[in-house]
C-alpha cells in the first residue's frame, strides 16, 4: 500500500479499516422512519437510501468501517486474523464521530456501520463501540442510521445499552453450520454467536410491549437484526444454507440473512485455494431463494431437498420449482389466489398485487398484463387468461424447460462473467458437498 | 364539428391545474380540448390555441376536488406526474381527472386503462428518480459555512428534495441548485425553505470551498476507492445503479 505514504494519519486509518470492513455485505439503511424534529442532524427513511455505488456495483449507504482490526482471534477465513501480517489500526470514538458527522453533513452517507475486530477482549471492544454511539447520539445529536455489531462474548448489559442507541444490530454467523465454524474459527463457537442474537430478539419483543403502553418509550433496535453467512468457504450444500436461513427467520425473527461469496484471502489447507474465484452464481441463487422465503411464501424444503440439495445452475429457483410442480399450473390469472400468483415464475409481489387490483374492474387479457408491466417472458408458460394460454404451448416439462432455457436469463453482470468458470466449480462443489455432508438433524438442533 | 382547443399553460402543477379548471369551466366538451404545458407547444393549424395564466386559487380548488371527490392517492399521482419531464404529462393529467371525476376513487386501480396506465408510468418515473436521487446529492461547504449542492435531475425534483433535506439538516444553511431548470432552493438554519426560479449562482462564490471541505473530499474519495472489492469489480452494474448523468455532480465520481 505504497500510496498511503503521503496520506494524513486519519486517512491512513480510514483506508485500513474500511478495507478491513469491505467484506461485510450488509449496507442497508432501511427499516426506520425517523424525523430530525428540527434539532441536531439527520433523519432516517424506512426505504433506505443508497448514496453511491462502489466499483464492484454494491451500494454504499453507510460509512462502513471497523473500529479496530487489531484482533485477538485467529479465524482462518479472515484477513485480519491474528497470524496475518497486515497493517493494524484502531479509531478513537472521537475520530469516528468526526468522520461520520462530516460525511453525513455533505450527504455522502446515510449513517454509520460500525463493526470491529476483538481488541483485548469482547467487553473492552463493546465498551469502545458503546462510547462511540453515545458520543454520536448524545453529544453530536446525530439522528441518522446506525448499524452496529454486537460482539459475541461481550457483557449483556453493554449490548443492551448499545441497542438503545442503534437502529440495527447484527451478529455474523460466518459459517452456516456449527461444525464449519469450529473448524475455521477456533476462538468462536456457535452458541456464543447465537447468544447476543437471542438477547436482542428478546429485547425487541419486550420493547414492543413497552411501546404499546408508553408510545415515547426509547426504541430498542427498531430496524431489527441481521446476520451474514459465507458461501463457499466450507462445503455445506445450498439446502443446508437455506434451511439455516429459514430457521433464523422463524426462530430469531431476523430481518435479513446476507450471503457472501467467499473471497479467498488466506492460504490454508482447510479453505479453497487463494486463486479460487468467489462463487458468485451460487450467492445469486441463494439471494433469489432468500427472497422466495421472505416474500413469496415458499418453504426451504419446497425449493430443495436432501436429494436435490443444490440450486439449478441454469434456472432460477422459482422456475425450477414450477417445473417440478407442473401439476399446479397453468393458473388462471383472473381467478387464482394472490398466494398462487406469487408462485408463478415472472410474477413478483408488485405484479401480483397489481393483478389482484386490476381484475376487480375488468377481465384481464395478456395485453392488459403487458401494459401493467407484468413481464410475460417466463409467466406465459404458466398462466391462462380467461382459460386460454397466450399461444399454443406443448404443456410438458421438457418443452417448457427448453423454452425457458432459450430465454436469456438476465444475471447480474459479475455473475455472467464468472459463469464459465462456475460450471466446473459447481461440479467440484457438488462432489465435495457429498463428502462433507453433515446429517441434517444435527443442523436443526444447532439452530434451535 | 367543433374546432379543437389547446390550452397552453405554465409547466408547473399550479399551471396545469389552472388549465384543467379552465377546460372544465368552458363546457366545450372534453373530447375537443387538450392541455399542453411548457414554453414550447407544437403549433397546430386546425386548432384554437388558448393561453392560460396560472391562478393559484383555481388550482387549489381543483386540488381540493381531486382529494375529496377522487382520493388522496389520485392527488399524489397528479402531483408527481406534474413533475415529470415528459411532454404529454399535462394532457394525461387532464384525461385522468376527467375519468376520475366520473368514476371516483377506483380510477387509480384501473391499471389496464391507457390513461391511468400512462399516469402510473409518469408517477413512477418521478418516484424512481426521487428514490435514488436523494442519495446522489453532494453538498460542498463554502467558505462562508453554507452547504451548496448542484443537481441536474431528469425530472423536476427540487420541491421533493427540499422537504427531505429540510428535515435532514434543520440546523444548517444550505442551497440546492438545479442546473437544468435554473431553480434554487434556499434553507436557513432553524427556519423554513423557499424556492427561487430563474437564477444562476455566481461561479466565484460557489467554487470558493472551505479547507475542511477539501479534507473531507479527500477522505471520502479514499474511502470510496477502498470499499470496493477488487475480485468483484463490475463497472456495468455500477453504471446501471448510478447512471453516468449524475456523475458530474458527485464528489467521488468527478473526473471518471
Amino acid at each position: 500500500m505504497e500510496y498511503m505514504a503521503e496520506a494524513d494519519p486519519l486517512q491512513k486509518k480510514l483506508m485500513i479499516l474500511a478495507d478491513a470492513a469491505k467484506y461485510d455485505v450488509a449496507c442497508t439503511s432501511s427499516g426506520v422512519d425517523r424525523k430530525s424534529g428540527g434539532q441536531g442532524m439527520g433523519n432516517s427513511k424506512a426505504c433506505g437510501i443508497c448514496h453511491s455505488f462502489a466499483s464492484d456495483g454494491r451500494c454504499i449507504s453507510l460509512l462502513k468501517i471497523l473500529l479496530s482490526n487489531d484482533c485477538i482471534y485467529d479465524c482462518k477465513y479472515c484477513k485480519n486474523r491474528l497470524s496475518n501480517d497486515v497493517p493494524r489500526a484502531t479509531f478513537t470514538p472521537e475520530e469516528i464521530c468526526q468522520l461520520t458527522m462530516g460525511f453525513y453533513r455533505r450527504n455522502y452517507i446515510e449513517g454509520l456501520f460500525l463493526s470491529s475486530g476483538v481488541v483485548k477482549n469482547p467487553h473492552y471492544t463493546m465498551e469502545l463501540i458503546l462510547e462511540t454511539l453515545h458520543l454520536l447520539r448524545d453529544k453530536y445529536q446525530f439522528h441518522g442510521y446506525i448499524h452496529v455489531k454486537s460482539i459475541p462474548g461481550a457483557d449483556e448489559d453493554l449490548i443492551q445499552r448499545a441497542g438503545f442507541y442503534a437502529d440495527r444490530m447484527s451478529c455474523n454467523l460466518e459459517l452456516p453450520t456449527a461444525e464449519g465454524l469450529k473448524k475455521l474459527a477456533p476462538n468462536k463457537d456457535r452458541k456464543m454467536i447465537l447468544k447476543p442474537l437471542r438477547q436482542v430478539q428478546q429485547g425487541i419483543l419486550q420493547n414492543k410491549e413497552e411501546l404499546t403502553v408508553y408510545c415515547h418509550a426509547p426504541k430498542f433496535v427498531p430496524a431489527g437484526q441481521s446476520t451474514q453467512v459465507m458461501v463457499g468457504a466450507t462445503p455445506e450444500s445450498d439446502y443446508q444454507i437455506i434451511s439455516v436461513a429459514e430457521a433464523l427467520y422463524k426462530k430469531f425473527a431476523l430481518r435479513r440473512v446476507f450471503y457472501s461469496a467467499y473471497v479467498a484471502v488466506n492460504e490454508d489447507n482447510l479453505l479453497p485455494a487463494v486463486d479460487t474465484k468467489p462463487p458468485l452464481l451460487r450467492e445469486h441463487r441463494l439471494y433469489q431463494a432468500d427472497w422466495l422465503l421472505r416474500y413469496y411464501g415458499f418453504r426451504a424444503d419446497e425449493l430443495l431437498s436432501e436429494q436435490h440439495s443444490s440450486f439449478n445452475i441454469v434456472l432460477d429457483p422459482k422456475c425450477d420449482w414450477a417445473l417440478r410442480n407442473l401439476e399446479q399450473f397453468p393458473v388462471e390469472v383472473n381467478r387464482a389466489s394472490y398466494e398462487m400468483l406469487l408462485r408463478v415464475p415472472g410474477i413478483g409481489v408488485t405484479g401480483a398485487r397489481r393483478i389482484c387490483m386490476a381484475r376487480r374492474h375488468a377481465t384481464l387479457n395478456f395485453n392488459d398484463l403487458k401494459k401493467m408491466g407484468i413481464v410475460l417472458k417466463r409467466a406465459v408458460y404458466f398462466i391462462t387468461c380467461s382459460g386460454k394460454m397466450m399461444y399454443r404451448i406443448n404443456f410438458n416439462e421438457d418443452a417448457i424447460t427448453r423454452n425457458l432455457l432459450s430465454i436469456h436469463e438476465r444475471l447480474p453482470i459479475e455473475v455472467q462473467e464468472s459463469i464459465s468458470g462456475y460450471h466446473q466449480l459447481s461440479l467440484f462443489d457438488d462432489s465435495q458437498a457429498g463428502q462433507w455432508q453433515i446429517p441434517l438433524p444435527a443442523l436443526r438442533e444447532v439452530v434451535v | 364539428m367543433k374546432t379543437p382547443r389547446i390550452y397552453m399553460c405554465e409547466d408547473s402543477l399550479e399551471g396545469i391545474l389552472s388549465a384543467v379548471h379552465a377546460a372544465y369551466m368552458s363546457r366545450y366538451g372534453h373530447e375537443y380540448q387538450s392541455i399542453a404545458a411548457g414554453d414550447y407547444v407544437e403549433p397546430s393549424l386546425f386548432s384554437e390555441m388558448i393561453r392560460i395564466e396560472t391562478d393559484v386559487d383555481k388550482a387549489a380548488r381543483v386540488a381540493d376536488a381531486v382529494i375529496h371527490k377522487i382520493s388522496g392517492y389520485a392527488w399524489h399521482m397528479v402531483k408527481y406526474a406534474a413533475m415529470s419531464c415528459y411532454m404529454d404529462k399535462a394532457d394525461t393529467i387532464y384525461r385522468f381527472l376527467v375519468l376520475g371525476f366520473r368514476i371516483g376513487r377506483k380510477v387509480t386501480e384501473q391499471l389496464a386503462d391507457p390513461v391511468v396506465n400512462r399516469m402510473m408510468k409518469l408517477e413512477r418515473g418521478v418516484m424512481r428518480e426521487k428514490d435514488r436521487f436523494y442519495g446522489f446529492v453532494r453538498f460542498r461547504e463554502l467558505n462562508n459555512g453554507i452547504l451548496f449542492a448542484k443537481i441536474a435531475p431528469k425530472h423536476h425534483q427540487i420541491p421533493l428534495a427540499a422537504e427531505h433535506f429540510a428535515d435532514r439538516y434543520p440546523m444548517e444553511n444550505w442551497m440546492i441548485y438545479d442546473e437544468r431548470r435554473h431553480e434554487v432552493c434556499v434553507h436557513e438554519a432553524g427556519k423554513g425553505w423557499w424556492i427561487a426560479k430563474d437564477v444562476t449562482p455566481a461561479q466565484r462564490i460557489i467554487s470558493d470551498v472551505s479547507d475542511g471541505q477539501k479534507q473531507f473530499e479527500q477522505w471520502w474519495k479514499s474511502f470510496y476507492e477502498t470499499i470496493g472489492i477488487k475480485e468483484r469489480e463490475n463497472p456495468r452494474c455500477r453504471m446501471n445503479m448510478m447512471p453516468k448523468m449524475y456523475w458530474s455532480n458527485m464528489t467521488e465520481m468527478m473526473g471518471k
